[in-house]
């Protein structure tokens, strides 16, 4: 048996941007164009203003769910930017971020929130629950972690192809002391899978704080037990998420394997819309949190390179706001997929149980006592 | 034109919020997303923002009010012609209930939303089940179907084959299902379903006169009361005491204190005390709070004396606080003021918990003893019944006197039998000897 060293476990939290928007690692700096960071940055803002309109809706009535990826923007930007077009994501749910970034229609998403007739999963899914088959982004699962086994069999496929590409899946801390976590993980380093695997560690398992999940002091430490690489970032520090994955990236493409990174950052905003974290966490850890919040400290670094100013902030707030008003606006206007296609994809062909099931709904939709309509509508 | 807001479920399977606070005022002109009042429900509590633009043309809740979801909260009178960006959405769609919309098409089954609408939900159903065939549910299913004293046999199944599920027992608990109600075997089946004979012959038709059954759905308040009874019940071991009180002499001083321009009931007498027997050391377990799965008892310092009311939205009990230092005098105006704001249903939110101890008193209804149902966590509660002249025995003649009966209940867990009766006897001896009572007063 040959022994063989394993990789490195970084715990030292990789950091390029200090919180008050100056450079540790200038020489990174220059690998990245700034043009690039200040839209990266404007996507940033954009989303927060997504996020922020799609919980008035939800609270208007209008909407029936919806998770904010408020404060954690970093971690969904960075990785998205950091990667190929090629390479596959599996987020979990609080990452729109990276395939907005991949250019997926901001109306599709929208389409999907609502649930109409335009969602490409046909309103079957809860809200937030979308799909961007063309950016190469698989359809998220509720149930936590499923993402992980997926990520690492998929990256292992890519291997087995001989592409170069990777694979990365998205999660929280909460979700790395679920069962799927140690099958992806360990089957990754077992076949040396192209994966990355990406840890939001935002603090909270919905409510539940990190230590009542778990004992090790950084999740990324459990790459030791499977020997694969692991790094600890600062996930409220955009050039830092980025170079983690590029490095990351870097080494699967190498034939050396999966890393998983752990980014360390915070919830700033309740988990969903049926939370309340005023339940569960103090005003003064909020304020704390609040002052690493990864937008102003971009903000500050890019206003002292001369690459923004406030009218550009207030200008780039305004045309997300208009942006995300019309297409709600359009998105509400379509009708409800139709209820006769209730039966489609299950099966590739509908089952004789199924197509009993259709044909019932259909008569009793056209037998005029139906308090539900035949197709589209409210 | 007028835009009708309706309480959306703002948490997952939500079914009500509390109205904790308004945020505008009726006559007020709101923008989009100007917050118009704060939501409390089992979830989250939240700032809700307008839809819409305009005038408030009416709030229909007050704050503190229970509002089921899918209820009107407020009415907006819409200004201008053209709705903007945020609210442009077609008014077809956004006056047509958006909620009811996304939960009625996709997830009709579970959404027992109105009798039209479980009818027409039971039919296919329950044309998939065999009239003569078992009755499909989990035990947990049958035991909750009979500790509601449901006859499951004649709840229609909406689970995979006709399945009775918990929800179905519930909904038939409630009366929301017309279905429900009807027997399994001559449930109507859909226009769809296979043509298949009644099982039993038809039933002898009921009179006609009476007209149809009222079905109410338990929203509200009505709904906590239940849940908070049936908790208790399931929880606390229950046992009553009653015995009977010589009210002789505090009659009389109630006929001074009137003469003397102070008009009390008997009540603020049994609260100061029940008040005063509280504080003693050896009954200190009976003014506490239990926390069954922290495992502990806190024994309270103060004594604030819950005063079960009844209000035409059903049971509410406002508490009195630090009944143990305010004298008669204080009780009496408090006693009345809470109980007007109670029946105005004006009582604040804060008013209606933190209570150590309730009094539940059925007046002149009173009977001759009840039950009472410990207001949890307390321990026990004291029921006061109606006061009226009795033959007593008294040395060896018999006398008229005034009398009531006490019904204590308390929580076995905590308090042991003597406990409860010597507290009950304490309290009777301080009514029956007001002397005793004016050595404690304060």
């Amino acid at each position: 048996m040959a022994a063989s060293q394993p990789p490195p476990v970084e715990i030292a939290p990789l950091r390029v941007l200090r919180a008050d928007g100056t450079i540790l690692d200038p020489e990174f700096i220059d690998s990245v164009p700034a043009s690039d960071i200040a839209r990266l940055y404007a996507a940033m803002v954009a989303q927060r203003v997504y996020d922020d309109r799609m919980i008035k809706m939800q609270r208007q009535g209008r909407l029936g769910f919806y998770l904010a990826c408020t404060g954690e923007e970093a971690c969904a930007y960075g990785p998205a930017y950091a990667l190929r077009d090629d390479d596959w994501m599996f987020p979990a749910y609080r990452e729109p971020g990276v395939a907005l970034w991949r250019g997926f229609p901001l109306q599709t998403w929208v389409d999907n929130l609502v649930g109409n007739c335009d969602d490409p999963v046909k309103g079957r899914q809860m809200p937030v629950h979308w799909s961007a088959r063309a950016q190469n982004v698989v359809s998220i699962s509720s149930p936590v972690g499923t993402q992980i086994p997926q990520c690492a069999g998929t990256a292992y496929a890519m291997r087995q192809r001989g592409d170069d590409a990777v694979a990365i899946c998205f999660f929280g801390e909460g979700t790395s002391s679920e069962g799927d976590f140690h099958v992806g993980l360990n089957f990754a380093g077992v076949a040396k899978a192209p994966a990355i695997f990406f840890c939001r560690n935002n603090g909270y398992a919905i409510s539940t704080p990190y230590e009542k999940t778990t004992a090790t002091p950084h999740i990324a430490l459990r790459a030791l037990g499977y020997g694969i690489r692991g790094q600890v970032v600062d996930g409220n520090d955009l050039f830092a998420v980025i170079k983690a994955v590029r490095e990351a990236a870097a080494f699967a493409r190498a034939g050396h394997g999966p890393t998983l990174i752990e980014a360390k950052t915070y919830r700033l905003a309740a988990h969903s819309t049926s939370d309340d974290p005023k339940a569960y966490r103090s005003r003064e850890e909020e304020a704390e949190a609040a002052a690493q919040d990864p937008l102003p400290r971009l903000r500050r670094w890019l206003e002292a390179q001369g690459l923004w100013d406030e009218a550009r902030e207030q200008q780039t707030q305004a045309e997300a706001s208009e942006a995300i008003l019309a297409a709600l606006a359009r998105a509400e206007a379509k009708p409800h997929p139709p209820l006769t296609t209730l039966f489609d994809d299950v099966f590739a062909a509908r089952t004789p149980l199924l197509e009993a099931q259709a044909l019932e709904l259909a008569a009793h939709l056209s037998s005029g006592d139906s308090a539900y309509r035949a197709s589209g509508g409210h | 034109m007028a835009f009708e807001f309706k309480l959306p479920d703002i948490g997952e399977g939500v079914v009500e919020g509390e109205l904790t606070k308004w945020l505008v005022d009726e006559g007020a002109e709101v923008a989009e997303d100007t917050p118009l009042f704060e939501v409390l429900t089992d979830k989250v509590s939240a700032v809700i923002p307008s839809p819409r633009r305009g005038r408030v043309a009416k709030r229909h809740f007050g704050e503190g009010d229970v509002v089921p979801v899918g209820a009107v909260v407020l009415t907006i009178e819409e200004s201008g012609a053209a709705p903007t960006a945020a609210a442009s959405a077609p008014t077809a769609h956004a006056q047509a209930a958006p909620i009811a919309s996304y939960v009625a098409a996709p997830a009709a089954p579970v959404a027992p939303v109105a009798p039209a609408a479980g009818a027409t939900i039971a039919a296919p159903v329950t044309a998939l089940t065999q009239a003569n065939e078992r009755v499909r549910a989990a035990p947990a299913t049958r035991k909750l179907a009979r500790s509601l004293g449901v006859d499951i046999t004649r709840v229609a199944g909406t689970g995979d084959h006709g399945r009775v599920t918990q929800e179905d027992v519930t909904r038939a608990h409630a009366g929301a299902s017309p279905a429900a109600a009807a027997p399994r075997a001559s449930a109507p089946t859909a226009a769809v379903a296979p043509p298949r004979a009644p099982a039993t012959p038809a039933a002898p038709v009921a009179p006609t006169a009476l007209g149809a059954d009222e079905v109410t759905k338990l929203l509200g308040l009505r709904r906590k009361i239940s849940e908070r009874m049936r908790h208790s019940r399931d929880t606390a071991a229950h046992f009553t005491y009653v015995d009977e009180v010589d009210f002789t002499a505090i009659s009389a001083l109630k006929d001074q204190l009137r003469d003397a321009g102070l008009r009390t009931t008997y009540l603020p007498f049994v609260m100061k005390a029940v008040a005063i027997v509280l504080q003693r050391p050896e009954f200190h377990s009976l003014n506490a709070h239990v926390d069954y799965q922290a495992g502990t008892l806190t024994k309270k310092a103060g004594v604030h004396l819950g005063i079960a009311t009844a209000t035409d939205a059903g049971l509410l009990v406002p508490v009195v606080q630090d009944v143990h230092g305010k004298s008669l005098r204080t009780l009496v105006g408090e006693l009345s003021a809470v109980a007007d704001a109670a029946r105005a249903n004006a009582l604040p939110v804060a008013s209606l918990s933190g209570s150590t101890f309730t009094i539940t008193s059925l007046g002149k209804a009173g009977g001759m003893f009840a039950t009472p149902i410990i207001n949890q966590p307390e321990v026990a509660i004291l029921g006061l019944h109606k006061i009226e002249k009795r033959p007593v025995v008294v040395g060896d003649a018999i006398v008229i006197r005034e009398r009531m009966y006490m019904s204590c209940s308390f929580d076995h867990r905590i308090i042991d039998g003597h406990i409860g009766a010597a507290f009950v006897q304490a309290v009777r001896e301080l009514l029956e000897a007001p002397a005793l009572l004016l050595a404690d007063l304060r």
